[in-house]
């Protein structure tokens, strides 16, 4: 095939067809050959700085399974770097809330911007579940976006209530009241619930048969208002407005509280209504929180709307 | 291989090659009408895709006995009425859901005095409306009594129909909610 060259000297390869169709062994373009070279320049000066070749596959990161590269890189460690880079960030904020009161915070717009989120964070994590995630509330558990509370929505109320949990106590009056009774009572807080005055048999009953000592006088819920405007309340529901501390609430669901109370042991039926205590001062507990984490939670309670 | 240079294939190409195959009016000669008929063809493949592609992603959501049931509505609506439960419940889907984000869904339920309702089972369904494809379900975990969790991951952004299916004694009760996915 290559015995007569036509073209000498012309660099081909010796391969020719028809005559003069031939192979030419020209040389790759520079700017090909410098990329080529410059890639694998950097191939190699990568692999010497950063993490590269699994040396031992079999053995474990940490144990050094690859080559670690002569800068000491690592993906964790820039995460972990990131993270103080937050924590700095979050510092000047975290530090000024720590020396702080709630009221405090509240009356400092940033800080308070700050806090909120923050502490919405917190809400997802230790709150939501039972009060929603927006505060909204679900059957059974009470909302706090809204400006009925059962203990008070004060800051320090709130706080407190996070801190220690809430156990509320309502007696069972199944083997208390005549059946009589029981009707005629959960008929009055229907009535009350509606908008109504109520009925004077049933303003009656209820004073005669001790609702007030936990309901308060006028059915509200409010034992005593102290001269600087606290409530005294031990967490029985305010009768007269129309939410339901146990929905969805009417005659049925009245009638089955005063029989069976709540949170009474050894009662069967009776209404389940707790709030665990997330208080943690020392920050020892699994499951708690420290005292920065409580004030942020109680200024977001706070804002979800029924704050006083 | 003679059948390659004689076969009528072969003279089907040479005529429309060739020339003088124009001046013996054959149309098959003609490039303007074997772009014509290869318009058509082009359409009618597509056409036949389309089809093809109507019957193999179909759904399956239309019922069987559609018209029956269309008939019975009322009574299908009052005998739903009369066997509810009288549950009242909630599905909590967090506002800032998005798709491709795990996200705590929560269901609530008590029954009609308030007291916490515990079903054998309780699975999530979520449906996208216009693609089947996406459509997924999960069964929730049982966090507290009548308090039920499930983390899910939309794929898709936009509205999705969601559903709770409580089961109890083979009664099924549905609580359902169409909520909107964020993009992020």
């Amino acid at each position: 095939m290559a015995d007569h060259n036509p073209f000498p000297g012309e660099n081909n390869t010796g391969h020719f067809w028809d005559d003069n169709i031939r192979e030419l062994n020209n040389p790759p373009p520079q700017w090909w050959m410098i990329a080529l070279w410059a890639s694998l320049a950097w191939f190699i000066l990568y692999g010497l700085l950063y993490p590269m070749f699994p040396v031992m596959p079999w053995q474990s990161q940490e144990s050094g399974g690859f080559t670690r590269g002569i800068l000491g890189w690592s993906s964790i460690q820039e995460f972990e770097r990131g993270m103080e880079q937050v924590t700095a960030v979050r510092a000047q904020y975290e530090d000024r809330i720590a020396d702080m009161s709630a009221e405090e915070i509240l009356a400092d717009p940033g800080l308070t911007q700050y806090t909120l989120a923050s502490a919405k964070v917190i809400f997802g994590d230790y709150c939501a579940a039972c009060h929603g995630s927006g505060g909204q509330g679900n059957p059974g558990y009470p909302v706090l976006a809204d400006d009925d509370w059962l203990y008070g929505g004060s800051l320090a109320k709130i706080t407190e209530t996070i801190t220690n949990g809430r156990k509320g106590a309502m007696t069972a009056h199944k083997d208390i009241l005549t059946e009589a009774e029981v009707d005629r009572l959960a008929r009055f807080t229907v009535e009350l619930a509606d908008g109504g005055e109520g009925s004077e048999a049933g303003w009656a009953l209820f004073n005669e048969k001790g609702c007030t000592a936990c309901h308060g006088q006028a059915a509200n819920g409010i034992l005593a208002e102290l001269p600087d405007g606290t409530i005294v309340t031990v967490g029985a529901a305010n009768l007269t407005d129309s939410i339901w501390r146990f929905e969805p609430g009417g005659y049925e669901s009245a009638r089955h509280t005063i029989l069976y109370g709540v949170n009474q042991p050894g009662i069967e039926n009776t209404r389940d209504a707790v709030m665990p205590a997330f208080g943690d001062a020392g920050g020892n507990l699994e499951g708690k929180l420290d005292s920065n984490q409580i004030k942020k939670l109680a200024v977001y309670v706070h804002s979800l709307g029924g704050g006083q | 291989m003679s059948n390659v240079t004689t076969g009528p294939l072969a003279a089907g190409l040479r005529s429309m090659l060739d020339v003088s195959a124009r001046e013996t009016n054959s149309a098959w000669g003609n490039p303007w009408v074997m772009g014509w008929i290869g318009l058509i063809l082009v359409v009618l493949a597509v056409n036949a895709t389309m089809i093809v592609l109507a019957f193999v992603t179909n759904p399956g959501l239309v019922n069987e006995d559609y018209y029956e049931r269309g008939r019975n509505i009322e009574r299908t609506l009052t005998t739903r009425r009369a066997e509810a439960p009288g549950w009242t419940m909630s599905l909590d889907t967090p506002a800032d859901v998005a798709k491709e984000r795990a996200t705590t869904v929560r269901f609530h339920v008590v029954d009609a005095v308030g007291q916490p309702v515990r079903p054998e089972r309780v699975t999530y369904y979520a449906y996208r409306p216009s693609d089947p494809s996406a459509d997924f379900s999960q069964p929730m975990v049982e966090e507290a009594p009548g308090r039920y969790a499930v983390k899910v991951r939309f794929a898709l952004a936009g509205l999705w129909d969601t559903l709770v299916a409580a089961e109890t004694d083979g009664q099924e009760v549905i609580f359902d909610q169409r909520i909107g996915v964020a993009s992020r």
